[in-house]
């Protein structure tokens, strides 16, 4: 619609605006897919199917991903910190996102808890109570008292979770997925540079969220084939450097967050506001604002390695949180309740909640809130969950 | 050990944009790499070729900086100037979709204003006029980069979209840093001049 025939020179200005408005205003990102993927990767190599079909190991749903991380089963970053998706598949050079609804979360967690009548929801999330909560359980934290190991025991840490995994094949109708089982154990010796062992277990409990057993197997199918997987090392360093030992040293590699070793534990601080700061010095400077640090937290809880007055005092520094949500009376996946409590994260319309006993201070487990409807999972439904259980058995590989 | 955690810069002796990524256990590192980076790759990425590509790209960038991780050497490169590099490797793939894009730019916003783009407050007409001028200026913009030679294209969007210095750029393309600042002169001193030129929408 110009009609200029007179073509002028810009200056450098003119074309640094012009540049920085050219093709400016895009979406909001939605990097789940690709976060996906990646943990996919780094979680389990690809598994060649018959008839093109490919396995996404999602692992969205394995709860323990600290000591996992530590003993490789889920090595990096947890994928369960972003929104209720699925990965990315590459089949042939083409590439889909895969948006796998809450569905099947959906149907698991909802059968466990209406048979309860503990939906969660069912106290108002209520923000301003939270750190009253919290400072309670921090309260009761610092007046429990961690089980004391005897010479020989061991702490047997158990979690029952939900990986939404999916299968993409040439053909209609595309794509597939399910939810399954896994059983993560670890058993960790008083004496911690002594052996530990840790166990994974697929039950082989399968629900179709998208499409059936019978358009699986005509796809070709043919389970996860994955047995238990059983590993024994000490300090839980059971993935060491190719051709070295174990290592009880604390590195990068085998301390953190993730990997609260009992050194690395003793470099926190004891005071909240420090322990606050703590938080934010070592968590990603990120797009999800303070949820990344609920989500740090619940990385080091998760372990069920932070004693309580360690717990406390995270507890009293999460209470420093303006914008923390509270849910109380939330049961978890083996039916215990407890206080859910998170930060919406501001980079998807979720809400990852750690759940704590409120009487004992103790972690239990974890459920990711959907804030708005999204993939199918509709608002305010429960899209991840998972549940944590801690207690001392007297052998290794005994489970009470 | 000393404590060095990659997610602790600040008494880490090595900058944290050079992370060894050798060890048998990348998940920790890359999940720091992927939260740093990808919203700042795909928003670069997403200029370029459009959201749905780079959503892929995003992906495949990661996907492959993982598989090649074994030959990235924290002491020659930084790692976002490496990654930039794999992600302008997997963005030649797709030089007719960025030039699509580039043209649909071009024509779409040498069309008038809609009634919304006025812009309320004091000289009205005048902040007008600046913004269809700034509009016009943009689809010109567009149109003259879709002519530009690739290579040139890279160099100036790289600095422009994606912040990264001529050095960096010289890593991410492998090639000297004095390519790149003669590109990038020649790429803006070539636009500044013919830019104007291309705002009429004639040709499909």
């Amino acid at each position: 619609m110009t009609d200029d025939n007179v073509h002028t020179m810009w200056t450098d200005d003119e074309l640094d605006a012009a540049l920085s408005a050219l093709h400016a205003s895009f979406d909001k990102p939605d990097l789940r897919g690709a976060r996906a993927a990646l943990y996919a990767e780094l979680n389990s190599p690809p598994i060649d199917h018959p008839q093109g079909t490919h396995v996404v190991h999602s692992r969205r749903w394995k709860p323990r991903r600290n000591w996992t991380n530590k003993i490789g089963l889920n090595r990096g970053r947890p994928p369960g910190r972003e929104g209720a998706v699925l990965g990315a598949v590459a089949i042939g050079g083409s590439r889909r996102r895969w948006v796998l609804a809450s569905v099947v979360v959906l149907l698991v967690v909802a059968g466990v808890l209406v048979g309860q009548g503990l939906l969660p929801g069912a106290g108002a999330p209520v923000a301003s109570a939270a750190s009253l909560t919290l400072r309670q359980a921090a309260d009761a934290t610092i007046h429990e008292r961690d089980p004391v190991l005897r010479p020989g025991q061991f702490r047997y840490i158990r979690s029952d979770s939900w990986v939404t995994d999916g299968i993409q094949f040439a053909g209609a109708p595309g794509f597939l997925a399910y939810r399954t089982e896994n059983i993560t154990e670890l058993w960790v010796p008083a004496d911690q540079s002594q052996n530990w062992m840790q166990r994974l277990t697929p039950t082989g409990k399968r629900v179709w969220v998208i499409g059936t057993e019978q358009q699986a197997e005509a796809a070709g199918f043919q389970g996860m084939g994955d047995g238990p997987r059983q590993g024994v090392a000490p300090c839980g360093d059971f993935y060491p450097p190719t051709g070295t030992a174990p290592s009880c040293a604390d590195t990068a590699r085998t301390a953190g967050w993730q990997l609260p070793t009992p050194a690395w534990l003793a470099t926190l601080p004891t005071d909240p506001h420090a322990m606050l700061e703590r938080l934010r010095a070592d968590a990603p400077r990120n797009g999800r604002g303070d949820a990344e640090l609920v989500v740090y937290v619940a990385d080091a809880l998760r372990s069920g390695l932070v004693p309580a007055p360690v717990r406390a005092v995270l507890y009293q520094a999460l209470a420093l949180l303006p914008d923390l949500t509270i849910t109380q009376r939330v049961a978890n996946l083996a039916g215990r309740t407890g206080v859910a409590m998170g930060i919406d994260d501001q980079e998807s319309p979720t809400r990852q909640e750690i759940i704590i006993d409120p009487h004992t201070g103790e972690y239990i487990g974890e459920r990711t809130i959907q804030l708005k409807a999204e993939d199918g999972a509709p608002a305010g439904s429960v899209s991840e969950y998972s549940s944590v259980t801690t207690t001392v058995v007297d052998a290794m590989g005994a489970q009470h | 050990m000393t404590r060095s955690s990659p997610e602790s810069p600040g008494d880490d002796p090595t900058p944290a944009d050079r992370p060894d990524l050798s060890g048998p256990d990348p998940g920790v590192v890359f999940g720091r790499l992927f939260d740093e980076h990808a919203a700042g790759l795909r928003g670069y990425l997403a200029r370029r070729v459009g959201p749905t590509i780079a959503d892929d790209l995003v992906s495949d960038a990661f996907l492959t900086a993982l598989r090649q991780r074994h030959v990235y050497d924290p002491a020659r490169a930084g790692f976002r100037a490496w990654l930039y590099g794999i992600a302008s490797n997997l963005v030649r793939r797709h030089v007719r979709d960025e030039l699509r894009a580039l043209r649909a730019t071009a024509r779409l916003n040498s069309l008038p204003a809609g009634p919304s783009d006025g812009l309320a407050g004091d000289g009205l007409a005048g902040a007008v006029a600046e913004r269809l001028d700034a509009r016009a200026r943009v689809a010109r913009l567009a149109g003259a980069l879709a002519a530009l030679s690739a290579d040139d294209r890279e160099v100036l969007l790289l600095t422009s979209w994606a912040g990264l210095s001529p050095a960096e750029i010289a890593i991410a393309l492998d090639i000297p840093a004095g390519t790149v600042r003669s590109r990038l002169h020649r790429a803006r001193r070539w636009l500044r001049a013919n830019a104007d030129s291309f705002g009429e929408p004639s040709h499909d």
